[in-house]
This record gives structure tokens, C-alpha cells and sequence, in this order.
């Protein structure tokens, strides 16, 4: 992920509705989260191929894992734990937590002009609640969707 | 995953555009048809075509080859958004679903690429994107 996405990844894990689901991929590490129910501020389960934990300690979260397939010791690497926002399901679990706020809403491009050039639509996204009220817009679905998680909405040039 | 979910899970594997993907939660199927109450995240492959779920409730992981005891989990966010991508790779990019909660009208869930040209409607929005990864153009 770009500087641009990570200040964004930063931006919605400090938001009051962040939390983190199953299935979401940890940036730049390769690993998931598994299990919701062990998720707690100071630990959560993930993996890639090999049995992992997150932990957090003295402000720092430790990753731990056993690579049982190269048969190494137990590794330890200090990560800033941050969702990946280019990977797919990690943006699913990001729509969910914007309907844990407004039920029902959803996203879509719309971009100026809003109509048939495919180019000029994706250029913009916008996150709806039911009724066409516009919760968050920005330049991808990934910055529209944290948007509105975080109520940093940016206004759209209408076309 | 309730029944209706269920049957959705069991339809869109079989469908051509169908492909497992990393970050699905999914639920093994029993040799009697029958699935298990229990979610695993898909966290890798080996080789191509076989897919290794975590298993939480087994503190495993699993290589599943043939995947036909696997479906996945339809009420998972992470799921959902994975089958948002397979629908936009049959419909391009701006595929989409909303919430049609029209005042009088039965809510239901569209599926489209903004022009409404094909839609696909379903009672769940994971009903509408199936439809939609089903009723997608061949490769």
C-alpha cells in the first residue's frame, strides 16, 4: 500500500467504530485475522501458514508466529497492526462497519458526469445510507468507505 | 449462515465464474451433505487449486483438496466482499448493491453496474451477488 492508504488505514483503526473481523488482511504482512471471538485490544489471532498471535505490549504489538513448514524457532517482529485497504475482503468487512453506523448503506462510483463513460464514474465513489443520503465521497471505494466510517467526508464536484 | 444462505453458498460454487479467494470465511461440509457449525478463514493455497483454511475451533490449519466439502460462509463480511469482486470481474467495475427499500415496496437487495441493465435482485445481499456471479458472461 502507497503512504496515502496507510495514513488512511491509521485514520480508520483510530475511529471509535474500528474493529477488527474475520478475515481481514494485516498490511504488509500476509497475515489474517481469524478468530472474532479472541479479538480483544490487546491480542487477536491471525495466520498465514503458520499459527500466529498479535499481542499488544508497552504500546507496541508483538507478532509471533512458528513456521512449521521451514521448522523454525518461534519468530517475534513488532508490527503497527494496519488493515490492508487494497484487499478485497478487507474492504467487505469496511462496508459492514459503515452499516454498523447506517444499516442498509452501500457504495458506488459516481463520478462526475454520472453517466456513461466507465473512466469518469470510477474516478469518484461515493457511500449512500438508505434514502440517498450521501455519507462519504472520495477518489476510490477504499477512501469513500473510510470516510464515512470516520466522518471525514470530502465534497464531490457534481458534473 | 441460515438455511436460505445456505442454498446460495450450494448454488454459486457451481457457477463458472466461481473461484475460491483468500480472506472467505468458510464452513466444511459433511460427507453427508450436512455443514458443520464452525467458520475457517481461507489464509493461503498450495499449488493452484487447494485452498488451507484455519479452522479457530480446531486450532488447525487445513489443506482442502478436492474443495467439494467446503462452502462458503455467506454471512461474512470479508465473504461478501470477496464475492463483490468476482461479480465485477463478470460485470466491470462499477458492479455494486444497494438496498431497495422503496416505501411500500417489499425491501430487497439490486445488484448492477449503475445502469441497471442486467439487475439482479435478491431478499439478501449476498442472494443478489450470487445471482449476479451466476448470471455473469462466461470467461
Amino acid at each position: 500500500m502507497d503512504e496515502g492508504l496507510l495514513a488512511l488505514a491509521r485514520l480508520v483503526v483510530s475511529s471509535q467504530h474500528w474493529r477488527w473481523m474475520p478475515g481481514m488482511l494485516l498490511v504488509e504482512t500476509g497475515f489474517r485475522v481469524l478468530d472474532a471471538r479472541r479479538i480483544r485490544s490487546w491480542e487477536m489471532q491471525v495466520a498465514d501458514d503458520s499459527v500466529s498471535s498479535l499481542r499488544s505490549k508497552d504500546g507496541k504489538w508483538i507478532l509471533s508466529w512458528y513456521d512449521e513448514q521451514q521448522e523454525r524457532e518461534r519468530q517475534t517482529v513488532t508490527i503497527e497492526p494496519l488493515p490492508d485497504l487494497t484487499d478485497v475482503a478487507t474492504l467487505g468487512c469496511l462496508l459492514a462497519l459503515v452499516r454498523d453506523i447506517y444499516p442498509g448503506a452501500h457504495a458506488e462510483p459516481n463520478g462526475p458526469g454520472g453517466g456513461a463513460d466507465e473512466a469518469e464514474r470510477l474516478n469518484w465513489w461515493a457511500v449512500y445510507a438508505p434514502g440517498a443520503r450521501r455519507l462519504g465521497t472520495a477518489r476510490t471505494e477504499a477512501e469513500a468507505l473510510v470516510a464515512a466510517i470516520t466522518g471525514a467526508a470530502a465534497e464531490v464536484p457534481r458534473g | 449462515m441460515d438455511e436460505a444462505l445456505l442454498t446460495q453458498a450450494r448454488l454459486v460454487v457451481l457457477a463458472p465464474r466461481w473461484r475460491w479467494m483468500v480472506g472467505m470465511c468458510v464452513r466444511p461440509v459433511r460427507v453427508d451433505g450436512t455443514v458443520e457449525d464452525t467458520t475457517g478463514v481461507i489464509v493461503g493455497w498450495i499449488g493452484e487449486e487447494m485452498p488451507v483454511a484455519w479452522w479457530p475451533d480446531l486450532a488447525q490449519l487445513r489443506s482442502h483438496h478436492p474443495t467439494t466439502h467446503l462452502v462458503p460462509e455467506l454471512a461474512s463480511s470479508a465473504t461478501l466482499g470477496c464475492l463483490l469482486t468476482l461479480a465485477r470481474q463478470g460485470w466491470g467495475p462499477s458492479f455494486h448493491t444497494h438496498l431497495d427499500d422503496w416505501p411500500g415496496d417489499e425491501p430487497a437487495w439490486l445488484a448492477h453496474d449503475g445502469h441497471r441493465t442486467p439487475e439482479f435482485r435478491g431478499l439478501t445481499e449476498a442472494a443478489a451477488l450470487v445471482a449476479a456471479i451466476i448470471g455473469a458472461p462466461a470467461n
